[in-house]
């Protein structure tokens, strides 16, 4: 979620959109709304309102610095994992 | 524009307010109204949407049962109900009172660190759970301590009973 924002914010339909598409995550759109609700709460997602070309106006989701800085640790964290999950399985450098 | 009144998307809306009944009043409003902006948002790209166009934007959102589950693990207060107890909770009723009597002190303090990081009870009944079994944990050895002192007691009345009279005549039949 927080990586999707990373490249800049997004209108939920097509936040939700392009994470329920992710390749092997089983998940509705509808249940990342109330992940979305919580980042907010927790500071790591920002909201604003944006007119749009066609219809109402849609709520926007951007990251936040604390946002950021969660990802930032996430990211670091996932490539100290990943990278013991290789040396285990000898998986380093292979393609799928 | 006015899709949210579509009856299959108020039924729909509707469905998801009553499963989420016991969220915070504010969460609740949001993610409804998050989801009533998703579908009229998702509906608005779509040029005179029919309503397998409807269905379909709400199969993509999947049943409002499920949102209310994630929303519930997402949610910052905790559950007003829950369906039913779980491994936490009887294992921390067990601890307390099977285990408070076979490891007293370590079997105790399992318990209600089980209790504590239950979300099933209130603060008060935790503190409740506390306060007994500690009370218990210190009056029993206090009331089996007290046993002694006045068993013992009775029996050094007995004793300063004079040696020698038990062995003088007049005690013999």
């Amino acid at each position: 979620m927080l990586a999707l924002l990373s490249s800049g914010e997004r209108y939920g339909v097509e936040l939700v959109r392009a994470l329920a598409d992710v390749d092997g995550m089983e998940i509705t759109e509808g249940t990342l709304y109330p992940l979305l609700s919580r980042l907010r709460r927790d500071g790591q997602v920002t909201t604003s309102w944006q007119e749009s070309p066609s219809g109402p106006p849609r709520r926007y989701y951007g990251l936040s610095n604390v946002g950021r800085q969660a990802l930032h640790e996430f990211r670091d964290e996932w490539i100290r994992y990943r990278d013991a999950v290789d040396k285990l399985l000898g998986t380093a450098g292979a393609a799928s | 524009m006015m899709t949210t009144h579509h009856p299959i998307v108020a039924e729909y809306l509707h469905r998801l307010h009553e499963e989420t009944a016991d969220l915070p009043v504010e969460e609740r409003a949001e993610l409804v109204s998050s989801i009533a902006e998703h579908i009229t948002t998702a509906l608005a790209e779509i040029t005179d949407p029919q309503e397998a166009d409807i269905q379909a934007v709400l199969d993509r959102l999947g049943p409002p049962a499920a949102i209310a589950t994630e929303a519930r693990r997402q949610s910052s207060g905790a559950p007003v109900t829950r369906t039913r107890p779980g491994a936490l909770e009887w294992g921390g009723v067990a601890m307390l009172g099977v285990g408070s009597y076979l490891l007293p002190i370590i079997g105790t303090a399992a318990g209600l660190v089980m209790i504590a990081l239950s979300p099933w009870w209130t603060a008060r009944q935790k503190l409740a759970a506390a306060a007994i079994s500690l009370t218990g944990l210190v009056l029993v050895p206090l009331v089996g301590m007290g046993l002694f002192l006045v068993s013992s007691s009775t029996y050094q009345e007995q004793s300063p009973v004079p040696i020698e009279s038990v062995f003088s005549p007049s005690h013999r039949p």
